[in-house]
């Protein structure tokens, strides 16, 4: 029968068994890789939006491509920062176009701006300078840096995205053997199964390139007057002397 | 309200209208160009035609305490909470009453504007001199701002 004969070369090529051959290959994969490719499709997007400049992909360094298991020496791990400050200032506007110039100066750019805050990405390899600087915007409040070592999940698209490779080399090869057009058929079908496979793994790993390389730093303006009011009151219990300023003076009639 | 005694420029005879209000707790003169509202929810203010302010707040001296001390505690009052940026500070002397003078950089409106705060203190009462305008204004503004506190005179 040609049809079970192409479907074992299928699975050969592969790795997968025939469809409606409910055997424990497809289980034996990680739970997590089928969720890894589900994410994949939407975060794709979103590292789209929010392109770096072409030469921060190529500041990674490049892992060795080895076992699933084997962990990477601490310099070749792969990690996404994400920092945010809190900063008191006077005047907001001002010290948001501070901030925008500070990312600028180090190479990053800018992706939200609110009335209050904004969101600007760094090279990662300027975090402290950009952290430093934009502290001085202000009086900082409250600061939190959090990393998510993403060095297993990146080794394990890597490995996934040479293996789908490799079989949508062997199923082009296959497709050159075939013979008849049911065959060409199943073929060309896993084909574009295994392509669109590909497609995903090498957007997810693109979006975790440029989340590595450009670090996120969201920066909170509170004002300055209000910020400190409520401290200050706790601390001095003369009412009077809130009274005093320009602010009532120009209002008073 | 209790009114103080206000004079006009070239006036500067303070004590001559002293108590005439007969509760009048400090007397003031003022500058030309200067207008003082009859009715203001201040004891006095006062206010030039591109809106430069003058003005005198009177608190009691509850609880009792020094010029120093409270000279402090007004000075942290507007750097920390109202952010006020404090450019001079000097000791003041009006009509034989001591005071501590202080400057203050603000903004209004995206525009720098002056604050001086100059403090007076009797056993029974605490004054604000305050005089307010646009740092564009200051220059011109500067002398009727020393005059008007020079001016100032407590009276109880």
């Amino acid at each position: 029968m040609p049809n079970r004969w192409i479907l074992s070369l299928l699975a050969l090529a592969t790795g997968l068994p025939p469809a409606g051959c409910a055997s424990s290959r497809l289980l034996e994969r990680p739970r997590g890789t089928l969720v890894a490719a589900n994410n994949a499709t939407g975060r794709a997007s979103d590292a789209s939006r929010a392109t770096p400049p072409p030469s921060a992909a190529n500041r990674l360094q490049q892992p060795r491509h080895g076992a699933r298991a084997k962990a990477p020496p601490n310099s070749q791990r792969y990690v996404i920062y994400r920092a945010r400050l809190t900063l008191a200032v006077f005047k907001r506007s001002e010290a948001l176009s501070r901030a925008r110039a500070v990312a600028k100066r180090l190479g990053g750019y800018m992706t939200v701006l609110t009335e209050r805050s904004i969101t600007l990405r760094v090279p990662s390899s300027r975090l402290d300078a950009a952290l430093s600087a934009l502290g001085k915007l202000g009086e900082l409040l409250r600061r939190d840096i959090r990393g998510q070592d993403v060095t297993e999940q990146y080794l394990d698209l890597e490995i996934r995205l040479k293996n789908a490779r490799a079989v949508r080399v062997r199923l082009l090869a296959l497709l050159a053997k075939a013979k008849g057009v049911k065959d060409s058929v199943l073929i060309e079908r896993e084909l574009a199964r295994v392509t669109e496979q590909i497609e995903r793994l090498e957007g997810r790993l693109d979006y975790l390139k440029k989340n590595v390389a450009y670090s996120t730093v969201t920066v909170e303006l509170a004002h300055k007057r209000s910020a400190r009011a409520r401290a200050l009151r706790r601390r001095l219990p003369f009412r009077w002397v809130r009274e005093v300023g320009v602010d009532s003076l120009l209002r008073a009639y | 309200m209790c009114k103080p005694n206000v004079i006009s420029f070239p006036l500067l005879v303070l004590s001559a209208l002293a108590g005439a209000s007969g509760c009048a707790t400090f007397a003031v003169a003022t500058p030309e160009g200067y207008v003082a509202l009859e009715k203001s929810s201040l004891p006095y203010k006062a206010v030039s035609a591109e809106g430069a302010v003058l003005a005198v707040r009177v608190f009691d001296n509850r609880p009792r305490a020094t010029l120093r001390f409270w000279a402090h505690v007004l000075d942290a009052e507007l750097r920390s909470r109202q952010g006020y940026r404090p450019t001079i500070v000097r000791p003041i002397t009006a009509h034989g009453a001591a005071g501590i003078e202080r400057h203050y950089i603000t903004e209004i409106g995206g525009k720098k504007q002056v604050h001086i705060v100059a403090l007076f203190v009797t056993d029974k009462r605490i004054y604000c001199v305050e005089a307010t305008a646009e740092a564009a204004q200051l220059q011109r503004e500067r002398a009727r701002f020393d005059a008007f506190i020079q001016s100032f005179k407590p009276l109880s």
